[in-house]
């Protein structure tokens, strides 16, 4: 394990912003910190980097307990939300500032700079000022000013959070590759779930200063261990009786979250394969459509889901009638969620 | 309130009707900007240029026969010796003032927050009053200095200064104080973590960053002090070749009705205080491009 959190609390007044935190993270791997706004994630960010001091517990880099090491020499690359370049330096001077600071040899400097402009794909803007840069480039920036002095840990602070969209998905690909390229452990925070699922080798999910599951990102999409995870990650949809759809009778009056992903639609008449005689009706709602399909929205014995439909199957319509299966659905216990599949399949 | 958007019709060289469309709060670009220029023209630019006109009675020759008189060149050595001192001072403690004020949280902040203003507020001559009375060698502070062998403040050019701190104090602190509040503190947590210390932070990332208001912050304060009249009168003494400054001088010269002598003295002033105006643009107007604020 190269980091590690015991029982890591912060409160600020009367609001725990970490409640008990355990965590470990592999060396070498990319972790996305998930959850939405106000979840802790960026208060764990910053104590790992040594910016915010934990109330209680145990903070392990590399094996070596870092509460009372200062950020500055817990060796770490910080990436911060939207930057916070030096304006008044070149780019050049804002890559150069760690290694400066260390003393470097101005050779040395110049050398592992010109790298990282290569490696940024900055060379020939060093002499500019950071207001003279796109958003990607400032980015791209901040990252090599962070890795400059080959930190082994690398945190990043919503990285991709004040890029346009079209930026963001090639800059996306560009860190994962260099990320894994670099072979340096990261943690990157993040509210998207996209942007996580994309990017991550393992997401780490928090709600309310708690972790609320660890896993791959198709462990997180396939199994949501809590209901809060089965409802952030996907588009799912929280039914309050399971036991009215298909199949799931036995589980009586349960409630449920139910994915979009497990939810086939059909027109009167087409084709439904083998789950033919598992085939509920249901009206369509509401459709939209999302570039690779459509997003359906459903009404079904009561109870509202949504579903996707491929561009190749006959179009549906708003107040169309048709007929739907679940095939998975994931119970909600309490805390605790369990994937419930219908009868007879 | 209401936005309204106005039209305002250009004759274009073809001839043809143009129209500048400009979104504002104020209704009105011909009626503000008219209000604009009168109040300016009545309140600074005629005022300015009656000096003009009065000086043009003046031949070149008596003018810098009148300005080279060594008593004239000694207030205006004065006068700019101390400014100089004053604002170097008020640059450091008004920068001082403003960190306390943005970073720091505690009891009665806003009163002295507030308090900074004050020299704005009081008459000059209250100040020069209150200042003289603690100065002197029978005041608290006059009296402590004199019994230690430094010797009271008050009458000296060190009497000059402080009045001139007194009311420069506040162009300082204000310049700086909006500029340190927008900060982006991210920017010192990045250096921080790249090892830089303390006094590295604040070097390289804050003090590039506040130089040009500290700068701008200065050279109002010189101009202040330079001209500053009703504070200085009671603290200096004005002994001539040694405490009298430029502002008194010409007063002296009005009283002995020798308006040539005045306006040629108020000339020089006037220049003076447009080369620091100049200058500080300049130096606004380079920061300003540099961070891509224009």
């Amino acid at each position: 394990m190269y980091v590690e959190l015991k029982n890591v609390v912060k409160t600020y007044d009367s609001y725990r912003a970490a409640d008990n935190i355990d965590l470990s993270i592999e060396e070498g791997r990319l972790v996305a910190l998930l959850g939405p706004s106000g979840s802790g994630k960026t208060t764990i960010l910053r104590m790992i980097a040594g910016l915010e001091r934990q109330n209680s517990g145990d903070i392990i880099i590399g094996g070596r307990v870092v509460n009372d090491v200062p950020g500055s020499e817990r060796g770490i690359g910080f990436v911060f939300q939207n930057y916070a370049l030096f304006r008044y330096m070149t780019v050049f001077d804002n890559i150069a500032f760690g290694l400066e600071i260390q003393k470097q040899d101005k050779q040395v400097i110049r050398r592992r700079v010109e790298e990282l402009l290569a490696l940024t794909d900055l060379t020939g803007l060093e002499k500019r000022y950071p207001n003279q840069l796109s958003g990607g480039q400032r980015q791209r920036v901040a990252f090599a000013r962070a890795i400059a002095p080959n930190p082994r840990l690398l945190l990043l602070d919503e990285p991709f959070a004040a890029i346009d969209a079209k930026v963001r998905k090639d800059l996306r690909a560009w860190l994962r590759s260099t990320i894994s390229s670099l072979g340096v452990t990261s943690i990157f925070v993040t509210h998207d779930q996209e942007e996580a699922i994309e990017v991550a080798d393992e997401i780490v999910v928090t709600n309310h200063g708690r972790i609320e599951q660890v896993g791959t990102p198709m462990e997180i999409c396939i199994e949501p261990k809590t209901p809060f995870v089965a409802e952030f990650i996907g588009r799912g949809k929280r039914v309050s009786n399971i036991g009215a759809f298909r199949g799931f009778a036995r589980w009586g009056h349960m409630a449920a979250i139910i994915q979009p992903e497990f939810v086939h639609v059909y027109l009167p008449g087409e084709d439904a394969g083998a789950s033919g005689d598992a085939l509920q009706p249901a009206i369509v709602q509401d459709v939209a459509f999302r570039g690779a399909n459509w997003a359906l929205r459903l009404a079904c014995c009561g109870e509202e889901l949504s579903a996707f439909r491929s561009l190749e199957a006959p179009p549906v319509h708003p107040g169309d009638p048709v007929r739907l299966s679940v095939s998975r659905a994931q119970g909600i216990a309490g805390e605790q969620t369990e994937p419930l599949y219908p009868e007879g399949t | 309130m209401a936005v309204t958007k106005r039209r305002s019709p250009i004759e274009s060289p073809d001839g043809t009707k143009k129209f500048l469309t400009a979104t504002s709060v104020i209704p009105g670009f011909g009626l503000s900007t008219g209000v604009t220029l009168t109040m300016l023209s009545l309140v600074v630019l005629i005022p300015l240029a009656s000096i003009l006109w009065s000086s043009s009675e003046l031949t070149v020759a008596d003018f810098f026969a009148t300005i080279a008189r060594r008593r004239v060149l000694m207030s205006f050595w004065v006068s700019i010796e101390t400014a100089l001192i004053a604002s170097l001072i008020n640059m450091v403690m008004g920068l001082i003032m403003a960190w306390v004020l943005v970073r720091y949280e505690f009891p009665g902040k806003r009163l002295l927050d507030g308090m900074i203003e004050l020299p704005f507020a009081l008459p000059t001559v209250v100040a020069g009053m209150a200042l003289t009375s603690l100065t002197a060698n029978t005041g608290l502070i006059g009296g402590a200095l004199e019994a230690v062998g430094i010797g009271a403040p008050a009458y000296t050019r060190a009497g000059i200064v402080i009045a001139m701190i007194f009311v420069g104090i506040p162009f300082v602190a204000r310049s700086i104080q909006p500029v340190l509040e927008k900060l982006d503190r991210r920017a010192e947590e990045a250096a921080f973590i790249l090892g830089a210390s303390p006094w590295q932070i604040f070097r390289r990332v804050i003090f590039p960053e506040i130089r040009p208001a500290m700068l701008v912050g200065f050279g109002l304060a010189f101009a202040r002090s330079l001209g500053e009249y009703g504070s200085v009168v009671f603290i200096a003494g004005n002994k001539p070749f040694q405490t009298e400054i430029a502002p008194l001088l010409i007063m002296s010269e009005l009283q002995e009705y020798d308006y040539a002598s005045a306006t040629a003295i108020a000339l020089v002033m006037l220049i003076l205080a447009f080369l620091i105006l100049f200058a500080m643009n300049l130096i606004q107007s380079q920061a300003a491009k540099r961070v891509g604020e224009r």
